[in-house]
């Protein structure tokens, strides 16, 4: 079910992929898969570690220029192949975050011909609380990164 | 916080109010002077006047005083750092949901080999 957005700060995307609901929910719920995607290249996901359940870490740190960038987060809910929520307002055990910022929904649904549909909404709190990835200029070139993206997946497939 | 204007805050705070979010709807029409934007909400004047200057102060809206009437006006570039923002978010989502698309892609050609 869609929550009401807000639209000065929630954002949402869905996609549609020729491949089975199991999959793609194992790309967003397995160590292994995680960085092939979560990051923009030249930076890398230099470790995962993920305790899928309801409060549960989903803790991943960032190669950011040789600089590390650790991201600690739980999941807040756990429906396998159908919906995932996981935000950094906690980390495992339920501790409060000191700077939270945003909450990841992502649901999974059945697309014609055994296909998925998928949404991922992002809400966020204000950007005055945003990471410290942020400050560090880690969100800088984003645009280069999908370029390079693209070319890279291109070579990939020839 | 280098990377965003420090206003932004104030914008967030500005809008996260249904009275503040109603005055700017109003004001999207064209200007208005204050006792007009005060009728519909059925809330007294002075606190009016305190959402007002909320909305002033994060450059939402800018008054003029003529006499005795204050007229108020919406600024729309104010909400340009925001959508900026937003934009921003919207760049890393997209761009980590089509990594993910064309990593998803490649392991089921992987499995189907």
């Amino acid at each position: 079910m869609m929550p009401d957005l807000d639209p000065h700060t929630d954002l949402s995307f869905t996609r549609t992929l020729a491949v089975p609901r199991q999959l793609v929910w194992d790309c967003w719920t397995q160590a292994v898969h995680i960085p092939h995607f979560f990051v923009p290249a030249p930076h890398k996901v230099s470790s995962v570690d993920i305790d899928l359940r309801v409060g549960g870490r989903f803790n991943t740190t960032f190669d950011v220029d040789g600089t590390i960038v650790e991201n600690k987060g739980v999941y807040l809910d756990v429906q396998p192949t159908e919906k995932l929520v996981f935000t950094d307002a906690y980390t495992e055990g339920w501790k409060p975050a000191a700077d939270p910022f945003m909450t990841a929904i992502l649901l999974f649904a059945d697309a014609p011909d055994g296909g998925t549909i998928y949404t991922a909404i992002a809400r966020h709190r204000t950007p005055a609380a945003c990471k410290s990835h942020a400050d560090m200029g880690f969100f800088d070139g984003w645009g280069t990164a999908a370029t390079q993206l693209e070319s890279y997946a291109k070579g990939l497939m020839q | 916080m280098a990377k965003y204007d420090p206003d932004l805050s104030l914008l967030f705070h500005a809008l996260a109010d249904p009275t503040r979010r109603a005055i700017l709807t109003r004001l999207g029409e064209g200007p208005a002077p204050v006792t007009e934007l005060a009728n519909p909400t059925g809330l007294r004047l002075p606190t009016v006047m305190r959402h007002l200057s909320v909305l002033e102060e994060a450059g939402l809206i800018a008054s003029t005083k003529d006499g005795r009437v204050r007229t108020c006006a919406i600024v729309p570039e104010a909400l340009v750092p925001m959508r900026t923002w937003l934009d921003e978010q919207r760049a890393i989502w997209e761009a980590r949901l089509d990594r993910l698309d064309d990593y998803v892609m490649k392991l089921m050609k992987e499995r189907e080999t």
